[in-house]
């Protein structure tokens, strides 16, 4: 039988928010960067 | 009762359609030969790698049918659940397919370089896509002119039209002017379009390319000198309501016969919208 | 099982303990849980593939004989069209992320997803993006027929819908993207201890694989569609040449995100059948690691072939060669993973239960449209394939009894788990001959038809194609009507049954079958003991 403390809870918890902001970020960074390159590109 | 039955019905079936000689409607279930100088080297390419697929297949399949008959509980079989890894399995069935493949790409490679060397051609003749018509056009000749579906085509594809569309020959890949090129001669096509993209492919001929706004493609073909005749394709990238409408005729002449037509196209407009007739 | 009974005791400080909350919007609109999440995408994704088979039966009828008989040629058009959006958007995607829903939390030892409420965000956003690309119907123009491939100009050319559609786009990215960040965190976060990565079944391993494909390539077709919005409405010209941009260059974008597209629907197929194959052959997967290893190549080789799509845009001589080469690399790995399914049945004590049916048949023909897809990548080939109905063929070949057989068996694998029944075994053993002998009849004269020249995505065509298109299109009846039986099966068994053991099948094994039938509303309220993790993963 193996639980998690609070303390272990809430670390899982601040590691799950942050690689998911951070993946989110990454998309976002992805979907920005492409449009503005084929603007420069374009010039 | 397993899959093997209806794998070797359907196997015995495909070898039973390949092999019969063409007969009627059923025909036409393989690649055609082609006329022009590559279209056979092409096809020949295609069907090394479809032996190829079917020796892979024979094995792979062969090793799958073995399982699922020998090794089945009803048959008192015995899993051998020691059996998980083998490293020189998997080194052996990670470089067989390697060897295959390059091959595979040594001769496909050889017959790109000869399709993509367009240098040398006899005749340049530019083709522009419209919706839903090709415009052929026989660059320094002053020779121009659009190519539309044939008008009993036209007429028969309409919603409902009540007609037949098997007693219309060549239904759908009929126009009013076809491409005229002479055989035996590298002819070379230049391709664009006016407005979405299309692509201009004939099967015998073995060529396909689109025909892109703003941007000119080409391609070029040689037609065996004895292969004179009619040969027919249709555009083959999506290009609106009436895509499956726009078909290609190319008809190969003698030179002789290619030169008499081309001077009688330089005639005035009048004769020589006269002298049309439907392919 | 007495460990299972344990998520009883879960303590979870902001969920009910005891199960699903009263009332139709508590549970289901404000859903959290991963299990109802999963089941409103796989019942969304149901509908969805009846709704795009009944366009593809619109589309065979039309092809049935020579002539125009029932529609016009340009809802015709937007049938091909929509049928490809709403099978692979709205279809094959959202039953990844269902399956993925239910199981990744019960096969790695968690009681949820990561991010529940970004899971219920992702599931309501569908709705609301499928309502708006089918909305396109009401609008003069129509819905969208410029192909699901919105190749510029034609794509341009749209009316009113093309807006809609290029905005329900960016709602089913967005919504992709966040399943997929909640598949990636769960992954990373939330594995019981004694659950490492090498331990995890393969359907977890693809399905992390098919995650970061889907957050590297969705903003891709997100910032292409985008592109397409502002030439259309803002006066920009990126796919203009007249006003000094490149249409090719869309096509260059889109099969970028393309490419990696097809391997998101396949992946998690791949682990589906790595599930299931050694259940019912009583044998450990062989040669898990190299599974693993040959995804992650495929997950890396999708991002370096996409050209392979447009061979006849007119690509410089080198660009040919290179992405001819790359993709028939894939051939490897692919390769490998059947010889491996295939080792995996050797010297094994197979029986024939409905999902061991299904993941057979994908196994033979998955493999006989990776035969097509080899053909395909010779060049000079391709110049005599490109766009007839032998590609047509073939991608319907690796997605349909394909991606859409793994999911079935999938389904047919989890369902007594999931509802604590069995179903009706024989009925679903019928629906896997009947779904086996028409989906044969319906693709494999598409490889004929092809190779005699018959271009794709014409609504009428000329008389000589006539004799296999019929057959092709009574194979399609046939095949969509045998596919009623499958929600019948469904409902039979959420209905009642013969009750299902926790096991469920003799040879099962993964965390998942530690577990009651039907699982605990939150899986793995308290962590599996190592023990258990021992025993129910895969180690080696």
């Amino acid at each position: 039988m193996q639980t998690l403390t609070p303390a272990e809870t809430a670390a899982r918890r601040r590691r799950v928010r942050n690689t998911a902001l951070r993946l989110a970020a990454f998309a976002v960074v992805v979907y920005v960067a492409f449009i503005v390159a084929f603007i420069n590109q374009h010039q | 009762m397993l899959r093997k039955s209806a794998i070797l019905g359907a196997a015995a079936a495909a070898l039973a359609v390949l092999a019969a000689p063409a007969h009627a409607a059923w025909s036409g279930l393989n690649m055609t030969k082609g006329v022009t100088t590559l279209s056979g080297e092409i096809y020949w390419l295609h069907m090394l790698i479809y032996w190829i697929c079917v020796v892979i297949g024979i094995g792979v399949f062969g090793a799958m049918i073995i399982s699922l008959v020998k090794f089945r509980k009803s048959q008192g079989a015995v899993a051998d659940t020691k059996m998980v890894h083998s490293t020189k399995a998997e080194i052996i069935w990670t470089i067989v397919p390697v060897v295959i493949l390059v091959a595979m790409a040594v001769p496909a490679a050889k017959r790109l370089i000869q399709i993509e060397d367009a240098s040398n051609t006899d005749i340049t003749i530019k083709v522009t896509g419209y919706q839903w018509k090709w415009q052929y056009d026989y660059i320094n000749e002053g020779v121009s002119f659009f190519s539309t579906l044939a008008r009993d085509s036209d007429a028969a594809r309409q919603l409902h039209s009540g007609v037949d569309p098997k007693s219309i020959p060549n239904y759908l890949l009929s126009v009013d002017n076809p491409l005229v090129v002479p055989v035996g001669k590298k002819v070379r096509i230049l391709l664009t379009s006016q407005d979405v993209i299309h692509a201009w492919g004939v099967p015998a001929l073995a060529v396909k390319k689109d025909a892109i706004p703003g941007m000119v493609n080409e391609l070029w073909f040689q037609i065996q000198p004895d292969k004179a005749g009619i040969y027919r394709g249709q555009c083959v990238e999506l290009c609106g309501r009436d895509h499956g409408f726009m078909p290609i005729v190319v008809e190969a002449k003698s030179e002789a016969d290619y030169a008499a037509w081309l001077a009688s196209r330089k005639t005035p407009p009048a004769e020589a919208v006269a002298a049309n007739v439907a392919n | 099982m007495d460990h299972s009974t344990h998520a009883d005791h879960a303590d979870h400080a902001d969920h009910d303990h005891h199960g699903p909350a009263k009332g139709f919007i508590q549970r289901w609109v404000m859903a959290t849980n991963h299990k109802d999440i999963g089941t409103m995408y796989l019942v969304f994704a149901g509908v969805m593939f009846f709704l795009g088979g009944a366009m593809a039966m619109v589309i065979r009828a039309e092809l049935f004989q020579p002539g125009l008989q029932f529609v016009d040629p340009q809802f015709f058009n937007s049938m091909t069209t929509m049928h490809a959006l709403v099978m692979i958007f709205g279809g094959v995607m959202p039953a990844w992320v269902g399956l993925a829903n239910w199981m990744i939390p019960m096969q790695v030892g968690a009681p949820d997803m990561a991010l529940p409420r970004m899971n219920n965000f992702s599931f309501w956003i569908l709705p609301f993006a499928f309502t708006l690309l089918l909305g396109g119907i009401l609008t003069d123009s129509g819905l969208p027929a410029g192909g699901w491939t919105l190749y510029p100009p034609l794509s341009l050319q749209g009316g009113d819908s093309f807006p809609m559609a290029i905005f329900a786009i960016h709602m089913m990215g967005i919504s992709s993207i966040m399943g997929a960040i909640n598949v990636i965190v769960t992954l990373m976060n939330m594995r019981a201890p004694g659950v490492t990565l090498l331990r995890m079944p393969l359907f977890a391993w693809t399905w992390l694989i098919t995650a970061y494909l889907l957050i590297l390539v969705m903003p891709v077709l997100a910032g292409a569609v985008t592109m397409l919005l502002t030439d259309h409405f803002f006066g920009t010209t990126f796919f203009n040449a007249a006003g000094g941009g490149d249409p090719v260059m869309f096509q260059h974008i889109f099969w970028f995100f393309g490419h990696p597209e097809v391997y998101i629907l396949i992946l998690p197929a791949f682990g589906v059948v790595s599930e299931i194959i050694p259940t019912f052959s009583r044998k450990p997967l062989f040669g898990y690691e190299s599974m693993v290893y040959a995804t992650a190549s495929i997950g890396f080789l999708s991002f370096i072939v996409w050209a392979h799509h447009m061979f006849t845009v007119g690509m410089p001589l080198a660009g040919q060669l290179f992405f001819m080469l790359t993709t028939m690399l894939i051939a490897v790995p692919t390769g490998v993973k059947v010889f491996n399914w295939t080792a995996t049945m050797w010297k094994g004590s197979i029986t024939f239960e409905p999902p061991m049916l299904f993941a057979v048949a994908f196994l033979f023909l998955f493999t006989i449209g990776g035969f097509s897809g080899l053909m395909l990548a010779i060049v000079p080939a391709d110049f005599q394939y490109h766009d007839t109905y032998f590609v047509v063929a073939h991608f319907h070949y690796v997605l349909v009894p394909g991606a859409i057989f793994a999911i079935m068996a999938g389904i047919y694998y989890w369902l007594p788990k999931w509802t604590g029944h069995m179903y009706n075994m024989k009925l679903a053993t019928v629906h896997f001959w009947l779904s086996m002998i028409f989906v044969n009849v319906l693709f494999f004269p598409q490889h004929f038809l092809g190779l005699a020249g018959m271009p794709r995505r014409i609504p009428d065509y000329s008389t000589q194609f006539s004799e296999w298109n019929m057959v092709s299109s009574l194979g399609a009846f046939g095949f969509g009507l045998s596919q009623l039986l499958f929600p019948l099966i469904i409902i039979q068994c959420v209905k009642g049954g013969q009750k299902a053991t926790d096991r469920v099948w003799e040879g099962s094994h993964g965390l998942e079958w530690e577990l009651t039938s039907p699982p605990p509303y939150h899986s793995w309220g308290t962590a599996p003991t190592l023990e258990v993790v021992e025993r129910g993963t895969v180690g080696h």
